[in-house]
């Protein structure tokens, strides 16, 4: 073996045990059990990892020109390799069964109307993600000439609100896409919220730490689309982004809110800390 | 002890993916037409 390949394999196996101890963290935190749970798995695993990752490279391959024979070959293995991991992970970390002990009764995000589930996921969707998307991409991976260069071919840096429009118009098909890619984020975390028995900042966590690192921790392998640079200014952009998104979607739709300040009130959290069920507190 | 269950289950689970990646790679690249590129 090559200096590059032990360089590689050494780099790999850090990605596998990065994936697998946040979604060890997840496994162990979850109330379900069995091929239910293995199904979540599967579907966070493969949905980070290689789904949402792929598509968007797919977005930006007029300037990473990576060939569509590799890109399928990465959806196959990592389909292949979730499929398996998912029902194993279940079984040696011994949810197989159902777990002993007390288990919440209720689901986080339980009680919201269809309207309030509709207005916050559209303005999750359609306002914070891309707001995040296009603050980290300008403020932190932008900010590195290497990467300029590598999408547009000049060093030359626009002003933020005159680069976000470009990003979002330019080509017309962008932002929705974006919105579509949002909803997948979404569902996968409203998963995570209905199988878990943490509470929701813990559950907050739990989701943007997974998002944060099954999708960047692959930017830690050398490949010969993106220099080192890139990598890493993609590894801080996305995982922090990734991160705030998680957190941020178990944070907004965690227990009906019922007007903008609720969302803030800390007493309000103090109620429904314990899964949605009021604390009595003595007056 | 539960501890050590744990701790195993991820080392298990880590060089399980390992070879599952490699195993993909060999039976998947070739017919695949995925050429590699240093």
């Amino acid at each position: 073996m090559s200096p590059s390949e032990a360089q590689a394999l050494q780099a790999l196996a850090i990605v596998f045990l990065t994936n697998t101890l946040v979604l060890t963290y997840l496994i162990l935190r979850s109330k379900w059990h069995g091929l239910r749970l293995a199904g979540v798995v599967f579907l966070m695993y493969f949905g980070v990892y290689s789904f949402l990752s792929t598509i968007e490279a797919l977005a930006f391959n007029t300037a990473l020109e990576i060939q569509p024979n590799l890109l399928w070959f990465t959806l196959v293995a990592a389909l292949m390799l979730t499929l398996v991991f998912a029902p194993l992970s279940v079984w040696w970390l011994g949810k197989r069964r159902p777990t002993t002990g007390p288990l919440p009764s209720d689901n986080i995000g339980a009680g919201l109307t269809k309207k309030e589930m509709a207005i916050k996921l559209l303005v999750l969707a359609a306002l914070v993600y891309p707001a995040l998307y296009i603050s980290f991409g300008y403020f932190v991976a932008w900010q590195n000439p290497d990467v300029r260069l590598l999408y547009t071919g000049s060093t030359e840096i626009l002003p933020f609100w005159t680069q976000a429009w470009n990003a979002f118009t330019n080509p017309a098909w962008f932002y929705p896409f974006q919105i579509g890619r949002a909803f997948v984020w979404i569902g996968l975390a409203w998963l995570v919220m209905r199988s878990t028995k943490a509470g929701w900042v813990e559950t907050g966590f739990i989701v943007g730490l997974n998002f944060a690192l099954l999708m960047n921790a692959q930017h830690l392998l050398p490949n010969p689309f993106m220099s080192e640079s890139i990598r890493l200014s993609h590894f801080l952009e996305t995982a922090g982004s990734n991160f705030i998104w998680g957190f941020v979607i178990v944070w907004v739709l965690h227990r009906p809110h019922h007007s903008l300040a609720d969302l803030f009130n800390r007493d309000a959290h103090k109620r429904h800390r314990h899964r949605g069920h009021p604390v009595n507190v003595p007056v | 002890m539960k501890t050590l269950k744990v701790s195993l289950a991820i080392l298990g689970l880590t060089l399980l993916s390992l070879v599952l990646w490699m195993a993909a790679s060999g039976l998947l690249m070739g017919p695949m037409g995925v050429e590699v590129i240093q």
